[in-house]
């Protein structure tokens, strides 16, 4: 097997895994996506702690010290063991405040501080970079040795590694700006790669245990003959090291940015630790107690001098076992990748959500609630932001790799990686269990802690500084990193008891600490922000079908109809919690500031809700309960009431104005007849007189027939008759016979010619009805001085399908938007409009007749209607007296 | 809201189920003094394969219990839903 074949394997391994990806992602899309969120995969999804580190470099480092390897997995195994007790309150806590990153945790934690989040994300840079450089050296490494002696491997494969999988992360990470940060994609084939490493793990592993060594007795036995090799010194357990590496790996777990991304993030809900507890370190014990078998019969067998860290690839090529070895390849390219590319994922979260958005805000100062110009778009923005985050950050690993000049052993660059994010740790602890924890102490804390690690550890490890000098007996490692942690904490401690924190911190400590939703800041008197203006940011960011549903579904809980809810208090803090979703929490609120403007936090809300004044809360809350739906109720009824009178005021209007429009054309015949009487008429006039009287006639058929149209549908005796369409066709005809109302003007139409050709199954010609109708309103109605009809379509997941129909007019103002689908209603002056006012009446009552809906969608600059149509219309009573027939 | 006046007797299933929230806190406490005492205490006996076979079936024990306990936590989960 050489090593071309291998690099084309794991380039078809990788492309199977992006086609595995990509199916997950669209079964997730289309509501199939429960059958594959179980606990099994969340438990699977873990493993992507198990990098090529655990792959080869943990034999290698067995090889060299003996079991200290195992504190690598004890750390994890002792926080899962209490894992229902403690990561179980941590998910719980992230996801009440919909964190995004273990950056996004501090910083929401310490006040919504972004100072904090980017040093979070500064290190959680700085630390992956020796661990992304050790999966690249660890897959040239393996993929060397296949190379024949007389043909090295050419010098810049690492490069083209690291490039393939910035290409896998970009694509999979960052295809869509999720609401809530998940990709269903990436975790289906994690959960697969996790499958394939443990299964070439295992089969390597008791090849070596059977195969070679005799079972475990003999391994036992070679393991003891170590002590008295030269090499078994290295194998005798340095307390110091011991504990502090159990300590680093139990913090790794939790603070890397890949672990808390696929714990907390990615979890749907607390429940799947249960599984997760046991199974887990189940995974992590036979991963990490096959190593052993493997170091010693390596360290027996191969001769003195070969690489150990390449002992997993080495014995079964020793032994002629070629098929064995490439399965063992590309289960070790399988961690290398999965780490890879989550943790990319990860960081570029937090780069994106910490760094560039950050800066992009304080270098634009234009108003983000004003609907796109150029359709430039935020969420665009967002995702070219995380994009160029994970090329930085892989080729950030690439380089570390060139400057150590891939000699390393590799349990040593990972152990670099760990003790720069444990400096997290204290303050991440600190912020869940005591309230007191404030902003200043934790950032002071971070930062002595990072300088001293990245002094004492990580620019030694690139070779630029020595090793501190430690007193005798003291390992440098363990020293160093002791007393980075001892620092941090002491300065976070003495700090925080010395600090008076502001009001917003002391708002998130207790929300953290008691694990209790954020409460809506007291008193937000009287919100400047628009409604719209928000839903506008919205759409920006998440694009405007989930805006749109989101708005609606927060104003059907007031009680109201539409897509524009009240600014209360309790609304737009669970609109930051979404937001913060999608840019983390200081982000959104800096967004919320300078959109909604939603001022800061007073000390008077705090007395609010500070002192647990528990009892009087309760009965608070529970008249809450009962006035929260009395105001409901009355919401809907002052809407309705609000509406009457609307209505009733129109409806006299109207009556006058039917008069009106009956009296004219019936004055004018009556005229016009009376003329026609005179015998001596020339031919010429008595034609031309005719014709007036016709045509007064035709507009008095119309409007009656538009009444008695209305009549019937309102009365439910209109008969339904089904067809087949194609919708494309259909809004052709449409358009066509629009085309006549104001010909004059140059209208531009932007339709999608593909997407448009859906069958429809319908009463086409009532469909067709309203079509003309939207689109002649929108003719007659936009005020744009190069006026643009743009026309999407859609089927959703649920078989809907809906038609938009936007216009760059002016739009409607939000107070006649209630009542332009009731009947008498007309906008502006009658003259312009030319008809009766029945139009969207008509609309509504077909839609609705077709099972469908009519509406108008704010914020899209200008006016759009929105037509959704069920995937068959419902089914009626055949009404045997047709009165249209 | 969670904050809420605490009851000062609970019945035989919730009273079971605290004590089991109890157990998953003194599991990780258990587990760590047994890796981290022994060998730091005696690094020389714990070093070579007597220190694997006691990591081993230390961690296998834990294992097994967590599995216990958080299938015990579920039952009871269940099993109090009507009162809850």
């Amino acid at each position: 097997m050489t090593p071309e074949t291998l690099g084309a394997a794991s380039v078809v391994y990788m492309a199977l895994m992006f086609l595995l990806a990509h199916a997950a992602d669209r079964a997730a899309a289309r509501g199939r996506w429960r059958w594959m969120d179980r606990p099994v995969i969340y438990t699977l999804s873990l493993s992507v702690y198990c990098s090529a580190w655990t792959f080869y470099g943990a034999v290698g480092y067995a090889t060299r010290s003996g079991l200290e390897f195992l504190t690598i997995y004890l750390g994890p195994g002792i926080v899962f063991a209490g894992a229902w007790w403690g990561l179980r309150r941590l998910v719980r806590i992230a996801r009440l405040h919909r964190v995004t990153s273990i950056a996004d945790l501090i910083s929401s934690r310490f006040g919504k501080s972004a100072g904090l989040a980017a040093l979070v994300t500064l290190i959680g840079v700085l630390a992956a970079t020796p661990y992304i450089a050790l999966q690249l050296q660890s897959v040239s490494m393996a993929l060397s040795a296949f190379a024949s002696s007389g043909h090295p491997l050419p010098g810049n494969v690492t490069l083209w590694v690291a490039v393939g999988l910035a290409a896998f992360a970009i694509l999979f990470g960052t295809r869509n700006l999720a609401a809530n940060e998940r990709h269903h994609g990436v975790v289906i084939a994690i959960a697969v790669e996790a499958v394939v490493k443990l299964a070439a793990f295992v089969a390597v592993g008791a090849y070596v245990l059977w195969g070679i060594a005799d079972g475990p007795a003999d391994v036992l036995a070679r393991i003891d003959n170590m002590a008295d090799s030269p090499a078994g010194k290295g194998w005798q357990i340095r307390p110091d090291r011991w504990f502090t590496l159990i300590l680093l790996s139990g913090a790794a777990v939790m603070v890397l940015p890949r672990m808390f991304h696929v714990i907390v993030v990615e979890a749907s809900d607390e429940d799947r630790l249960r599984q997760a507890g046991w199974a887990f370190p189940a995974y992590l014990a036979a991963m990490s107690f096959l190593v052993l078998p493997i170091a010693v019969v390596g360290a027996d067998l191969l001769p003195k001098g070969s690489n150990p860290d390449l002992y997993v690839l080495a014995l079964p090529l020793s032994q002629g076992r070629e098929t064995l070895a490439a399965l063992v390849f590309l289960g070790g390219f399988s961690s290398a990748m999965s780490m890879v590319v989550v943790s990319a994922i990860a960081l570029s979260t937090m780069m994106a959500n910490h760094w560039l958005v950050p800066l992009w805000l304080w270098l634009r100062q234009a108003a983000l609630s004003e609907p796109p110009q150029s359709r430039e778009d935020l969420g665009a923005l967002m995702l070219n932001a995380r994009r160029l985050a994970i090329v930085s950050v892989i080729g950030a690993g690439w380089l570390y790799h060139r400057m150590t000049g891939g000699t390393t052993a590799l349990a040593a660059m990972g152990t670099v990686a760990f003790s720069g994010m444990a400096q997290v740790l204290p303050a991440m602890i600190a912020g869940l269990i005591w309230r007191g924890a404030t902003r200043r102490g934790a950032i002071a804390g971070i930062v002595a802690g990072t300088l001293i690690w990245a002094g004492t550890v990580f620019l030694p490890s690139l070779g630029l500084f020595d090793h501190p000098a430690m007193p005798a007996g003291i390992d440098p490692f363990a020293g160093a990193v002791l007393l980075a942690l001892a620092v941090n904490l002491s300065l976070l401690i003495l700090i925080s008891l010395l600090d008076f924190p502001q009001p917003a911190e002391r708002l998130q400590s207790l929300s953290f600490v008691h694990a209790i939703a954020p409460d809506p800041a007291a008193s937000d008197s009287a919100p400047a922000a628009q409604a719209e203006a928000l839903l506008t940011l919205a759409g920006r960011i998440w694009g405007n079908e989930h805006a749109l549903d989101v708005f609606r579904k927060a104003s059907e809980k007031q009680g109201k109809s539409g897509y524009l809810p009240d600014l209360t208090p309790r609304f737009l803090t669970e609109f930051e919690r979404h937001l913060a979703g999608t840019v983390g929490a200081a982000t959104a609120a800096a967004l919320m500031t300078r959109v909604g403007g939603r001022g800061g936090v007073t000390v008077a809300d705090l007395m609010e809700v500070a002192g647990e004044a528990s009892r009087a809360r309760e009965d608070n809350r529970r008249l809450e309960l009962t006035s929260a739906e009395l105001a409901r109720t009355a919401a809907m009824l002052r809407e309705s009431n609000e509406k009457l009178t609307a209505l009733s005021a129109q409806k006299d209007a109207f009556l006058g104005q039917i008069s009106h429009e009956l009296r004219t054309p019936m004055t004018s015949i009556r005229a016009f007849s009376e003329i026609l009487m005179e015998p001596e008429l020339p031919a010429e006039d008595r034609a031309r007189f005719a014709g007036i009287i016709q045509d007064e006639a035709v507009r008095m058929t119309r409007l009656l027939d538009d009444l008695l149209d209305l009549s019937v549908l309102e009365s439910g005796r209109a008969q339904l008759k089904p067809g087949v369409i194609n919708l494309h066709d259909l809004i052709d005809r449409a358009l066509a016979a629009a085309g006549a109302v104001a010909a004059e003007r140059d209208f531009s139409i932007r339709r999608n010619p593909i997407a448009e050709h859906l069958p429809v199954i319908t009463d086409p010609d009532r469909l067709l009805q309203v079509l003309i109708n939207v689109v002649s309103n929108a003719r007659k109605y936009c005020d744009a001085a190069e006026p643009v009809i743009r026309i999407e379509t859609r089927r959703t997941p649920k078989g809907w399908t809906e038609i938009d129909i936007h216009d760059n007019g002016s739009g409607i103002d939000p107070e006649s938007r209630a009542l332009i689908f009731e009947k008498f209603a007309r906008l502006d002056d009658p003259a312009r409009a030319g008809g009766a006012g029945l139009g969207l009446a008509i609309c509504k009552e077909i839609m609705g007749f077709l099972g469908g809906s009519i509406s108008y969608l704010p914020g899209q600059g200008g006016a759009c209607f929105r037509l959704s149509l069920p995937s068959r219309p419902p089914r009626r009573p055949e009404s045997p007296d047709d009165l249209t027939g | 809201m969670t904050l809420r006046m605490r009851r000062l007797f609970l019945g035989r299933s919730a009273y079971r189920k605290r004590r089991l929230g109890d157990a998953t806190r003194v599991l990780p406490v258990l587990f760590a003094l047994l890796t981290l005492l022994p060998p730091m205490w005696l690094p020389q006996y714990f070093s070579f394969a007597r220190g694997a076979v006691w990591l081993a079936a230390g961690w296998a024990l834990t294992i097994a219990v967590t599995a216990g306990l958080h299938r015990a936590i579920a039952r009871s989960r269940t099993e109090d839903e009507d009162d809850a």
